[in-house]
């Protein structure tokens, strides 16, 4: 068969050879498709130019390059790694993901969401934010810091005072704290972008907020009566009451969810090392 | 299902050749000087044959060896045969004669772990 010569011209002998090189080949693949979403560098031809490098020099018998490359190759791998955008953003741009303990008062989404359609009733536009596990505190900008658990008395007057601005945010945390109003992202020359013109500066900003980080952002509209809700970079327009509770919910289920999880397993790896201590 | 399994292979194909061909480099590059057991089906030949003796035999003999992946690459599969010498076989009849490892040639550093038939039945007519 001319497949078995194939293979025997290329030294594969066996199943278990087959399977060693598409476990190397998926290896290369999924690293080099992560490397590809960084947009400033071009780190796949570096990646395998590098790799190119090693394969000459092995080629070309090189026995003090070939030595070095398998020394360095791991750290060449970090160096990736590292230089990779979604690395540099996750470590200068959404910064810590350490929050202390909070004690989570369970009906604060319906708190704040009747809060929010009685304000709409008065024809107040209601713009929010609410943070997930990444702080926002060097996002976004409050002049009136409250850091308070959320109670309907106090968002009722916060809301009627004449000190809250109804086209700048409500900015909680998803514990149900009340962090701060009349919030406004902080915004560099950078990021102020003009291509989406059809899109208001909210809905620009929040959109390339929420794409960093797991925020969720709604707005109230008074004369609609729907929700325009965008998180995880994505915009969904006049949702109903209803439903924005469910998705709100759902958002936040599934964080705590991600939260828990990675504490149990910091947990987990924990008790196991204590158990390995003599 | 055949669009999305066509989508599967075409998407990122540059990328997906890259890594193959990588891949393999790499792991031919760790894996050269493994040591591994092959089996493989080498065929009868015989030398010093009586012409009008007719000769009924298997084909092939099943041999088993053992040695490091580069120089059983080297190794020409196609040129590879057990070599009877069969001027003792005048007449017709059953014969039994023996494979002995020297039948084989194969390179100084593949080793002949074993084979199968050990002795083959020679039918000639």
């Amino acid at each position: 068969m001319w497949y078995e010569e194939l293979f025997y011209r290329l030294a594969i002998f066996n199943a278990k050879d087959v399977i060693e090189i598409l476990s190397i080949t998926a290896g290369l693949y999924y690293f080099s498709i992560w490397l590809k979403h960084d947009q400033q560098k071009p780190l796949v031809g570096y990646f395998y130019g590098i790799n190119s490098l090693i394969i000459m020099g092995h080629v070309a018998n090189l026995p003090t390059l070939n030595s070095a490359f398998t020394m360095l190759y791991s750290p060449i791998l970090m160096l990736f790694i590292l230089v990779h955008q979604r690395s540099l953003q996750k470590n200068f741009v959404t910064l810590k993901n350490i929050k202390p303990v909070q004690i989570i008062n369970h009906n604060w989404l319906e708190i704040l969401l009747r809060s929010c359609i009685i304000a709409a009733n008065n024809q107040k536009y209601i713009y929010c934010l609410i943070e997930g596990r990444d702080t926002l505190n060097t996002l976004v900008c409050a002049p009136f810091e409250i850091k308070s658990q959320l109670q309907s008395e106090l968002l009722d007057a916060l809301l009627n005072s004449t000190t809250y601005n109804q086209h700048k945010m409500i900015w909680l945390s998803s514990t149900g704290v009340l962090l701060g109003i009349n919030t406004e992202w902080k915004l560099t020359d950078s990021m102020l972008d003009n291509q989406t013109s059809e899109l208001d500066d909210w809905q620009k900003n929040c959109l390339l907020f929420t794409t960093k980080t797991d925020a969720l952002a709604f707005r109230l509209n008074p004369h609609t009566k729907k929700f325009d809700i965008i998180t995880e970079g994505v915009f969904l327009e006049k949702v109903p009451t209803d439903q924005a509770i469910k998705l709100m919910r759902k958002h936040f289920i599934k964080n705590h969810l991600s939260k828990n999880r990675k504490n149990h397993e910091c947990t987990t790896k924990i008790n196991i090392n204590q158990q390995l201590t003599p | 299902m055949n669009a999305q399994l066509k989508s599967i292979l075409i998407n990122n194909s540059l990328l997906k050749i890259l890594a193959l061909i990588f891949g393999y480099v790499f792991w031919l590059i760790l894996a050269q000087h493994q040591s591994l057991k092959i089996t493989q089906k080498i065929p009868l030949s015989f030398y010093n044959t009586q012409n009008e003796l007719k000769i009924n035999v298997p084909e092939n003999v099943e041999i088993n060896l053992l040695g490091k992946r580069h120089d059983l690459q080297k190794i020409d599969l196609a040129g590879l045969g057990v070599h009877l010498d069969l001027s003792h076989i005048t007449q017709a009849g059953n014969y039994q004669v023996p494979v002995d490892t020297n039948q084989i040639f194969l390179p100084n550093n593949v080793k002949l772990l074993y084979y199968t038939p050990v002795m083959i039945n020679l039918e000639v007519n």
